[in-house]
Formats: C-alpha cells, structure tokens, sequence
C-alpha cells in the first residue's frame, strides 16, 4: 500500500515532466481547435424557424414530412472542425455530368456513335485505347476504369465486363505506342491499307410504339454492365435520361437478330449442314458465285 | 400592318424552321456500304492465329467479313478472345493481297496464268523428281498436309517434306516420344481451371497465349487461389501477375530441373508408389550411334544410377550454375513434394528453341512423374504450341521427313508397309530413308548443286521463312546468286519469302475455304468457307492436286496407285468421279470431307482416334481419342492415360502408359545434365541475345502488321536493354542502335523500362518486323535430337549508330 | 399569352398529311413546312398550365418521336390590335 501511494520521489519528478507535457499540448491544440471551431460553431447555431403553434401543418403530401436520419447514418465528419479537410482523392472527382432528360437529337446520336465507332473496327470489336499505357503491367488500368472516372473534361469509361479484371492489355491496345515521335517517324509505316469495313451500331432500338422502352439495338457480349457507356462517364448522347433505374434488362431487352444465346442468325448446331455442299452452306449462294476460272491459257 | 400576335407566331415558326432545316442538313444520310448490325450471317471457325484453338463466330454480310465474336459454346476460350483474334477478320483485307500468279522474269515479277504456274511447278518436278521439295506449315489445314504428305511420300517416292513446326515444336515432340512413347500432351486445358500451382517454363503466356492466360487469372478474380510462377530469363507482362518470378541464367533450365528432382529423391518428396508403379529410367544411349534411334530412345538406368547422376545438383550448386537462389529452388521441390496440391506445368518457345530441347522437355516430365504430379485434372505438364495446326497437321498427319500418317515413321518398314496399304500404293514407293530436315533441307537449298546442293526446288506454303528460319544469311539469302535452284511460294501478301521466290502462287486463307486444325490440347476442329477469296487467289490443297494432276497427266508413274487410279480420285454423292483440279470444279464436292475421312484411317495406330467429319461440323472442336460409344455417340478424351476418363486404359490400372517405349505400360523419367549453350557471351560479344514475340503481332507479321489496330500499338521492331546497360553505353531510350553478332548486324531503336525487362547482360529482339530482322543475328544451332534451332540464346554486342546511316 | 415554336421529329413512317390537317384544325397550332423529318409548329397558349396540356397532347400524336421547344414568347399585355 505505502509502496503504492508513495513512489519514489525521481519517479514524481517524470510523471510531473510527463503529465506537464500532456497539459501543454492538449492547450495547444485545443487552441487551434477552438480557432477552427468558430466556423463550424455558425454554422451549426444558424437560426432556425420556428414553428408557430396555429400555422396549419399539411402532413398528407409526402413531402412535408422528411425522413429522420438515424445519428448512426449522419456522417459527423462532414460537421465537425475539419469538415472541410478532404482526405481522399476521390473527393477531388468532379460529380459526373448530368444526363440527356429527354432523348438527343439524332444528329448529336449520330456525332457520337461515329466517335464511338472511330475506337473499333466493327461494332463489337474491343475498343483500342486512346492514350498511351504502361507497357509492362495493366495493373493501373482499372484505377480508373474500374468504376468509371470523370475529371474535368476527361472521361474513364467503366468497365463493362467486371470478371475478366486481369489482363486489360489482352484485348484493348494503345493507338500510341510506347515509342518516341522520333521512331515514329523512322520505323512506323503500315504494310499496308486495310479495306476491311466493319458492322456499325445501328443507331436507335426499335420501339414497339412511339414511348415504348427501346430494344437494345446491339450485341451484348463482354458488354454486360449497361452503365459503362450509357451511365454518368459514357459519351454525353449515350446517357440514359434515367440514370437512377438501376435494372436495365427489366424493360429493354435485346434484339432478335443480335441474341447472342439462341444463336439465331447461325446454322442450327446439330442439323447437319450438308458439308458435301459447302457452297450452299452456310452462307448464302450469291456471297460465293462460281470461282474464277482464271484467264484461258494461250500456251495450252 | 402586322399584330402583335402575328408577330409571335412568325418570330417562333422562323426559329422552328430554320432549326429544322439545319437538323435535316445535318442529319447524315445512312452510309453506303456500312453494314449495320442486321441481316449478318454468323458462323463458327478456329482463329486464323496461334495453338491455343479460340473459336470465333465469324459475321459475313454481302460476301465479306464484318465482324468477330468470340464463341461462347467454344470449351477453350469460352467468348473470349485476345486482340489478335478479335482483329482475325480484318487479316482477310488488306489492300495488296496477291491476286494472280507471278512468275519471276529478269529479276522481275510478272502475272502468268494459273495454267501456266502449275505447268512450270510440274515440269520442274518431273525433270528432277528426287530433288524437289515441300516446305509446309503448322498453318496448313489438316487436309492440305494430308495431300502434301500423301503426294511427295506416296506419289513422288521422296520424303524431303518439312514443315516450319520443326522450328516450334519438334523437341516438344521428341520430349513427349521418349518419355510416353506417343506425342502430345496428356493433359488438356482443364488443367488450368483445377489446378493450384501453374508453373510457366520460360513461357510468356499473358502475352503468347492471352486466352489460356486469362482462364487461370479470371479464377481469382472469382475468388479463387492459384499460385503462379514465372520461370524465364526475362521480366515480362506474365511476371506481374505471379507469385513467384524466378530469373535464371540462359540455358540452365536443365540444373533447376535437375536441382528440382535431387531434392525430390534426397528430401522424401518423391512419390515413390507412383514411380514402382508407372516409371522407368533413361539416359542418354552410350553408343548414340548404335541405331537410328538410340539418341531418342536412350538406355535403361536404375534407380540408384539416377540418384547418383542426380547427386551433383545440390542446391547451392544448382544456384552456382543458374543464379536461382538455394532457397527458391527448395521452395519449388517442395511444391512437387506436397501431393495434396494440382500443378500444372506449361512450356512454349523457351524449351523448345533450345539447343538441348529435347532434354529440357524430358526433364520437366521427369520431375511431374517423379512427383506423381501427372494424371489427375491439375496435374500435367503441358506443351503449348504457337500455330492453329502444328499438332493437328505437323505433329498427327505427320508432314516431317522422317513420319507417315498417323505417328508411324519412314524407318519402320512395317510403318512403310501400312502406309501403301492405306494409300493402296504397290509395295516399296515410299523411300525408305527420311528426307531433310528443315534446316538441312534449307541448307541444301541454298548450297549450288555442284557443292552437294541436292534441292533444285523447293515450294514453300503458308510460311515465311525468309523471316522465320535462324541465321538467314547462311540458309535463306545465298538463294539469290544460285540461279538454278527455283523457289515456289504460296502466299497471301508479298513477305520476305517472296522476295526470292521465282513463282509466286495466290492462295486463299482462312474462312475463304474449307479447313481443319488441330490444337495444342489434341482438339480438332472444322470450318466452312463463308467469303470467296479475292482475284484468282485459290486453296493451297487445290495447287498441290492441281500440280499432281498435272504430272499425272504427263506420265509420272507415281501419281497412280496400284490399281493405275489418280492418288487423289474423289466422288461425289452419286458414285462419279469429279475432277477436283479443275477450280471450277473444286467445290462441287467438299475436298476437305474426303481428305479427312482417307486420313481417319491412320489414326487408330497411336490410338489418336479422330470421329467422321460431321461430327466435327457439329461441335466446336473434339479432343482426341474420340471414341463412338455403344448408343452411336462420338465421346471425346480429355486426360489420356488416367483410367477415369481414357477409355483405353485397362480397368483398374489407374494410370496405363500404353504406348511405353519399354512395352510395359510405363513412362520414362529421364536423366540429362545441364550443358552449356552453344553460343556463350565473352569479351568481344558480352550480351545474350533472345528473340521471341510480342502480344500484338503473330509470328513474322504478314497478317497483323495489315491490321490498322495492331500496327499502332505495335508499329516497329525494338532491341530490349535494361536502363544501366543502356546508360552505360550512353543510348537514350529510342535511339537507333546497331546489334552485332558473329552472323550478322541489324540497326534497330533501343527500348529500356518497355514492354519487358531483360536483366543486366541480356538483350532482347521480337522478330515480326520485316524490316529488321533478327533472324539475321541468330545461330540456328539445333538440338541434336529433335533438329529444332535454338533462338533465344547467342552471343551479341551493341554499338552507337553511325551518325549519318 | 405564351407563344412558342416547336419542332416535332417525326417517326420514319408517320401519317405525315394526316398529322399536318389535325394540327391545322386544333386552334392553338399553325404548322410549318416539313424538313426532311422535322416539322416545325407554333403553338399558343393563355397560360403555362395550358401550354404543358398542348404540349403533352402533341407528342401524344401518332408519327410524334418528341417535341424540342426551340423559341418561347410571354406577352404579358392582353392581345390587341395596333
């Protein structure tokens, strides 16, 4: 007990230095707190209107009576003396640009389907990537294009296929390569001209009647997440008007022709496609008229 | 006077109008020729592009292609595809396709008929049949090396018949022989979905095989764990994503083998019920000269012997001779050692291209089998294979010097016997010595006739070895000064190969006719043509019978077989026959369904069991054996040898090795010691030069530098330093350097801190630029089992560019 | 009084004529002369609520894609010949 109540005097002594240092820097700061406080203080004491006892109250609308937050969902953080700090990047986003509320113009449609289409070599087609990337690792790409990112005028498409998160580079390369603008100049001529012309997006779904939910007008594979392009970080014109309708598949549905499930379009599987007469199968007879003889042969 | 009101009303129809004048102006009228979405016909095929096998569905409108799509119902890629794939399409289109015959007239191409071309190729056969020679493709259809090999071997009694595989695979084929006694992998694909470990043996899988690669890390990204380990010589796109990168000296694969399997027997992590019971042990023959095969077959070893011959490689030694540390080769013994996980092994260019291939393939299966990591879904060491066909048409039709049909061999005069019988040939047209060798044949090419040059023509089909084959000044360019020797080529676009050819032959590709491939997990697989091929571009299967024909029509004897009937006699439907040789002609009936079924007959031998035609128009691929079960049902095999899924392995063996080289159901765990390269760095060339590939372009590039795509993002060729290296030599990033070996120099821009990171000492080049070609600096020093030239080790030097090039 | 232009996009095979004689019989509508598929209208209505009733009413017409609002007028005096 004695031991206890009465430590050896040294031992006061730097509890003394101890607890003194502890005073002094809990005054400290609490004096720039109380600084920081000031403006939080006004702003949390604003006036606020009373309500007077015979003023009629309508409490049938909705809207008169708002929905208690629980103190539990209340981000303090927001109030307190540092409410202005902001200590995640993601805060520096800007909020995402505001959707189309009606339909666009077909003009404006057009303007950005043909953007779209400047990326892929057929409607389908991975989109090429329209910065440079890291050569050696796609590891940084989805810190933007995991959930879609806006900055500035800049926008990061969400990726749309979310469970193949791993080799981005497999599919999607750079229009500009890794090299400098010197060995561009020095090395890099095509071969040739390609004359390949690709499917495009049809531009519009058709609708059952005018007002009807549109059908989707194109083939969905690897394009799972209908928010990658029509959600806040697609082009302007490929936004849905409501963006807040979170089950896409619920009222558009896909096209009959682009149904990538029942296989349509394709040669039934297990008939069999007469493969002794491949020219009628399986593209249609006029895709392949009679091959070319060639010229006739003077010499023989 | 005009109201107010009036006044509105036109103020607001004005601004109306004038928008809706300029909406109608603006408003684009529907492009000519863009297809849209409808109205496309879709249907299956195997990609044009490497031996993974995706399947793609192809989307054809107005007699063109439009569109790629990855093939959902394809057990490979399951709708994935990589860039490459996704852009196969656009491979059909590039603007200077060839379009016509060329026949090379004072040094100049010129457009002949297709008459007079296959008169020429037939004139020069006949007046030197025993000189002439194929140059094929692991990128030949099934059906097109099926006739090749049928025409030369059958019809011109003359074996000099090689494919490009032997620059790609041969060694994985000598591997898989001398160890089960029948090539090709055991495994299958699957593997990769079940295993635990997967182990890349110098093999850039992320970027080589992007869809494969994809299939194992997508598992995380389910949630699942999977260890990867990268063992390689160079930092690349695959080592980011493992778990383990592991960077040894070039060429000591084979001490890490071997360090691997010491610890193995030493440490208790052997499984020894499972080698009693399934192995053997080999070694290399004392007397490699005794038979033709003994440096294949080898010589029995004991246990004992194998251990001791082991003994050397104790860690700390192995990490003397490949600068793997001890511990990380314990790390990997223990791996083998747990038997509770899957390990799957893969291995591509950098086993192969080695000049003891045939070994670093051998071993690998050693310390699979010594482990019992063989034989269960996860467990397999599994070869992959760069083109669609190399295992489908080099490997299994057997379009190499020194193989018939089917796994049998020109040695073997049984194998010969058989071989008339199936090709009702009369006894003893098939010569009974094995022809040249690629790089032997290409040698002879190039060498006059008067020095030993026995090859006067030589047709090349649907490669480009003027890119591809090593050291191109000694085996491809003297071609240029020896004016008698005559080059045919069938090609799509102009390459390098025909920058030499004499006769130039148009040929179509991919969807443009009927085909088969067979990939690197034994699948086989068929697609229909869908477009017509442009100009007078016809099938390589075509000119071979159209050739054949010819010579037949001329008088050569061969070209009958015993009953004095055509070697290539087909009929159609109603029992007539339908002369196929003449194009016009040559799709009346399906060429390909008649080939493949004369072909079937061959495969039951090694018990490589391919089901009818139609079978394989139905699926998206088969794996073979495919064996027809009691209710009519063709069922493919995806573990060969493992009693719970191969329907030949007798019941209750568990595992039965039923081609054993030791005709006792067991396989072969062989021992080799490491060697050193051929070429090693020294003072006056201190770097190790590798070549290899890039993700964007497949092989020499004829067809991905054509794609708009891919040539952006991949427009040149690079020579690969790491940054101290480069700095020391005061090369700034992008600068043109000159790259020097004892064969040859090439100017090419440096790249450090690029696409892969060679360590200190190491310099890398990708060889699908035409326009520099690395090829010029490699050695070709083959393996002496397998004759596969080593590319990714010889000794090289840098220097600064002159300042005025 | 609110006097506003509007500019109907047709649909690909709207009742053009039929359209056009409606909107000409409706008192609050004159129609323009149509561009390609745009049809510009005037509309007039006494008041906001109103216009919104004209407005829903017009894109309810068969061929009606939608309805842009390109020129408004509120002419708060009452209407008078000058």
């Amino acid at each position: 007990m004695a031991e206890t109540s009465q430590p050896p005097p040294r031992k006061v002594v730097q509890s003394g230095f101890i607890a003194g240092g502890i005073i002094v820097m809990i005054a400290v700061s609490g004096y720039f707190v109380g600084l920081r406080q000031t403006n939080s203080a006004i702003a949390m004491t604003r006036a606020v209107e009373v309500v007077k006892e015979h003023a009629h109250r309508d409490l049938t609308g909705a809207s008169a009576v708002p929905v208690a937050v629980r103190y539990i969902d209340q981000n303090w953080s927001d109030h307190g003396p540092n409410g202005i700090w902001r200590n995640s990047l993601l805060d520096f986003v800007q909020k995402p640009a505001t959707a189309p509320d009606k339909p666009v113009s077909p003009g404006v449609k057009v303007a950005a389907l043909t953007a779209r289409a400047g990326r892929r070599a057929y409607d389908g087609a991975p989109p090429t990537v329209p910065h440079p990337v890291t050569q050696d690792s796609s590891a940084a790409c989805l810190a933007c294009h995991g959930q879609g990112l806006q900055v500035k005028d800049r926008f990061a498409s969400k990726i749309s296929h979310p469970t193949y998160g791993g080799s981005c580079t497999q599919c999607h390369v750079s229009t500009r390569s890794g090299f400098t603008a010197e060995e561009a100049v020095l090395y890099s001529v095509p071969l040739a001209e390609n004359s390949f012309q690709g499917t495009e997006a049809s531009p519009n779904g058709a609708r059952a009647w005018p007002g009807a939910p549109p059908v989707i007008p194109h083939r969905t594979l690897m394009r799972n997440d209908c928010m990658s392009c029509h959600g806040p970080n697609g082009l302007f014109a490929l936004r849905t008007p409501h963006p807040d309708r979170q089950s896409c598949t619920q009222c558009h549905v896909p096209a009959a022709a682009n149904d990538q499930h029942q296989f349509l379009s394709s040669p039934p599987l297990d008939a069999p496609r007469a493969p002794e007469k491949p020219k009628t199968t399986p593209a249609p007879t006029e895709a392949l008229p009679a091959p070319n003889s060639g010229p006739p042969n003077p010499n023989l | 006077m005009i109201t107010r009101r009036e006044f509105n009303r036109l103020a607001a129809l004005t601004a109306a109008t004038a928008v809706a004048n300029a909406r109608a102006q603006q408003a684009p009228a529907p492009a000519a020729n863009v297809p849209v979405g409808d109205g496309i016909t879709w249907d299956k095929a195997p990609c044009r592009f490497c031996g993974t096998g995706c399947h793609v569905r192809v989307g054809v409108k107005n007699g063109r292609v439009v569109a790629i799509e990855g093939d959902q119902l394809a057990d490979v890629n399951k709708g994935l595809l990589c860039v490459k794939g996704y852009h196969v399409g656009l491979a059909l289109y590039g603007k200077d396709r060839l379009t016509q015959p060329l026949l090379r007239r004072n040094g100049v191409l010129e457009p002949i008929s297709w008459e007079e071309a296959i008169e020429t190729i037939a004139q020069r056969i006949m007046a030197a049949p025993e000189k002439f020679a194929i140059y094929g493709s692991g990128q030949w259809t099934i059906p097109e090396g099926y006739a090749a090999n049928k025409f030369i071997k059958g019809g011109l009694s003359n074996n000099h018949i090689d494919p490009n595989a032997r620059l790609c695979m041969a060694s994985a084929v000598t591997g898989y022989l001398s160890v089960f006694g029948v090539d090709e992998p055991a495994g299958c694909y699957d593997d990769l979905d079940k295993c635990d470990v997967l182990i890349m043996w110098g093999n850039n899988m992320a970027e080589m095989h992007p869809v494969l690669f994809s299939r194992v890390i997508d598992r995380r990204t389910k949630g699942e764990k999977v260890t990867l380990i990268d063992v390689g010589t160079r930092r690349t796109r695959t080592s980011e994503f493992c778990d383990h990168y592991i960077e040894f000296k070039p060429h000591s694969d084979l001490a890490i083998m071997n360090g691997i399997a010491h610890l193995l027997i030493e440490k208790g992590g052997m499984n020894a019920e499972f080698v009693a019971r399934f192995c053997n042990f080999r070694k290399a023959p004392k007397d490699p000269a005794a038979t033709p095969t003994a440096p294949l077959m080898g010589d029995a070893m004991t246990f004992d012997e194998y251990r001791a011959a082991l003994s050397p490689y104790t860690p700390e030694q192995v990490e003397k001779l490949s600068g793997v540390p001890a511990s990380t080769i314990k790390m990997l013994a223990d791996l083998f050692a747990n038997k509770d996980l899957r390990i799957t092994s893969t291995w591509c260019m950098g086993f192969n291209q080695h000049s003891r291939g045939t070994n670093a393939n051998r071993l690998c299966h050693g310390i699979h089998l010594l482990s019992g990591h063989f034989g269960r879904p996860g467990d397999a060491p599994t070869s992959l294979t760069g083109q669609p066909s190399a295992s489908g048409t080099a490997r299994e039709v057997g379009t190499l010097c020194h193989f018939l049909p089917g796994g049998r061999m020109i040695l073997n005069a049984e194998h010969r016997k058989e071989s008339e019988r199936l090709w009702n040939l009369p006894e003893g047209r098939i010569h009974p010595k094995i022809g040249h060798h690629t790089m032997l044949m290409w040698e002879k090419f190039c060498t006059s006739a008067d020095k030993g040059g026995d090859i006067q023509t030589l047709w090349v089909q649907v490669t480009n070895p003027g890119q591809s084959l090593p050291n191109l000044n000694k085996v491809f360019k003297p071609k240029a000064a020896l004016p008698d020797k005559f080059l045919i080529v069938s090609e799509v676009y102009r390459t390098a190969t025909t920058e030499l050819a004499d006769l130039v032959l148009p040929s179509s590709m991919w969807v443009e006719k009927n085909g088969m491939y067979g990939n690197s997990e034994r699948r086989t697989q068929q697609w229909f043509r869908m477009v017509k091929p442009p100009g007078e571009a016809r099938d390589d299967c075509w000119q071979m019978l159209a050739v054949a024909r010819r010579l037949h029509d001329l008088g050569h004897l061969g070209m009958k077989d015993k009953d004095g009937k055509f070697l290539f006699t087909f009929k159609n439907d109603k029992g007539e026959e339908v002369p196929v040789w003449e194009w016009p002609r040559y799709y009346e009936i399906n060429v390909d369904k008649s080939l493949f079924e004369e072909y079937r007959a061959f495969t039951r031998y090694k018990h490589k069991d391919l089901a009818p035609y139609n079978e394989y128009v139905k699926a998206r691929g088969l794996r073979w054996p495919v064996v027809q079960q009691s209710d009519g049902t063709w069922r493919e095999t995806k573990f060969r040898f493992s009693e719970f899924d191969d329907p030949y392995v007798k019941k209750g063996a568990k595992i039965q090795f039923y081609h054993s080289t030791t005709k006792d159901d067991k396989a072969q765990i062989w021992f080799a010691p490491a060697e050193k390269a051929a070429e090693e760095p020294d003072v006056e060339f201190p770097f190790w030069l590798c070549t290899g590939r890039v993700l964007e372009h497949w092989h020499t590039g004829t067809m991905t530098r054509r794609i708009p795509q891919l040539h952006a993002a991949m427009p040149h060729a690079y020579v690969e330093m790491h940054p101290e290296d480069a700095r020391g030599k005061g090369f700034a990033n992008g600068e043109t350097i000159v790259v020097k070996t004892r064969r040859g120099d090439l100017k090419l821009p440096v790249w450090y801190d690029g696409r892969g990171h060679p360590p200190r000492g190491t310099i890398f080049i990708p060889f699908f630029d035409e326009r520099m070609l690395c090829n010029e600096l490699t050695l070709g020093d083959i393996d002496p089992i397998s004759k596969e030239p080593d590319y990714k080790k010889c000794a090289a030097t840098v220097m600064r560019a002159a300042v005025n090039p | 009084m609110l006097t506003a232009g509007l500019l109907l996009s047709l649909n690909q095979n709207a009742p053009i004529a039929e359209l056009t004689f409606r909107l000409a019989e409706h008192p609050a509508f004159s129609p323009g002369s149509k561009q390609g598929m745009w049809l510009p209208v005037v509309m007039e209505a006494s008041d906001d609520a109103e216009s919104r009733e004209l407005h829903d009413w017009i894109a309810a017409q068969p061929g009606v894609a939608f309805v842009d609002v390109v020129h408004v007028n509120f002419d708060e005096t009452p209407t008078a010949s000058t």
